[in-house]
């Protein structure tokens, strides 16, 4: 059987866009009322010519419920296909418990502090001084824009400013993307023996 | 009673298509009983066109409980990847 709906965690999220639910829901009552309505007036006439504008009655709206109803069926898909691609994408960062949320901010993000960058020759990322990846290791002092044109991107865990970003720390996502999920399911850093 | 408000939309399902085929099974009882077609079109209204509108208001709310199912199977595998990425990261932070 398939999964609950009430109790689901995720029953708070909707996949389909509520006014386009609600407007089926409403043309699919006032489809039942016309074709109430058509068969009374058919009922109460003798001639066949008479009933028949209201049989063409009843068809029309039970046509317009099936195009509302469609409406809903293809929203729906379209909801399942953008989830499907946001997985196969990588791209959370409209999570609420995402990382971008949840990954503590490091000690020397401190607003207004420009902090230094440092990295090794063989690294491919740079950090802040005081970055734990970069503890023990060594590193030399160099702007943003320097480690950028060695190769080198922002490090993900103390999220080091861009050259381009120079109000604060970049944006999560690019902590995502430095974090793999293997093909077993076990997250991995991205340059885990080269840092 | 949880069963039912956690399956509303196939238990509503199922009754509009049974609903529906009723329709059509007493319009067709009520056409056969007639010969006149002046009398018989009303039937076509009520049994035929209202089934038919049942049938497939059933089946619409059987494939969106189908869909919606997926949709959330999708959103869980959102969570439990999200879950092991910030686990990776506070374990990384950690160390």
């Amino acid at each position: 059987m398939t999964i609950g709906q009430a109790d689901h965690p995720t029953a708070r999220r909707a996949p389909a866009n509520r006014r386009v639910v609600v407007g089926a829901a409403v043309v699919d009552t006032l489809a039942l009322a016309i074709i109430g309505v058509a068969w009374w007036k058919a009922s109460a006439a003798v001639r066949v010519a008479d009933e028949l504008p209201w049989l063409a009655v009843a068809i029309a709206a039970v046509g317009v419920a099936g195009a509302g109803h469609g409406a809903v069926l293809l929203q729906l898909r379209a909801a399942i296909a953008r989830q499907r691609r946001r997985l196969e994408a990588g791209r959370w960062t409209g999570h609420p418990a995402g990382v971008a949320e949840t990954a503590p901010r490091h000690p020397s993000a401190r607003e207004g502090v420009p902090p230094t960058l440092v990295a090794a020759p063989a690294m491919r990322r740079y950090h802040r001084s005081d970055c734990r990846l970069a503890a023990g290791k060594a590193v030399r002092a160099a702007s943003a824009e320097e480690h950028e044109r060695a190769g080198r991107t922002a490090c993900a865990v103390c999220r080091p400013p861009a050259p381009a970003d120079t109000d604060g720390p970049p944006s999560h996502a690019a902590a995502e993307s430095a974090i793999i999920i293997s093909s077993a399911g076990a997250p991995e850093f991205e340059g885990q023996g080269s840092r | 009673m949880r069963y039912v408000r956690a399956q509303w939309d196939r238990i509503t399902g199922a009754v509009a298509v049974a609903g529906g085929g009723v329709a059509l099974a007493l319009g067709w009882a009520g056409i056969s009983h007639s010969i006149y077609p002046a009398a018989q079109l009303p039937y076509v209204i009520s049994g035929g066109i209202a089934g038919l509108f049942l049938l497939g208001v059933g089946a619409t709310l059987w494939l969106s409980a189908d869909l919606r199912d997926e949709w959330r199977h999708l959103a869980d595998m959102e969570d439990r990847l999200a879950a092991r990425v910030d686990e990776a990261v506070a374990e990384r932070l950690g160390r």
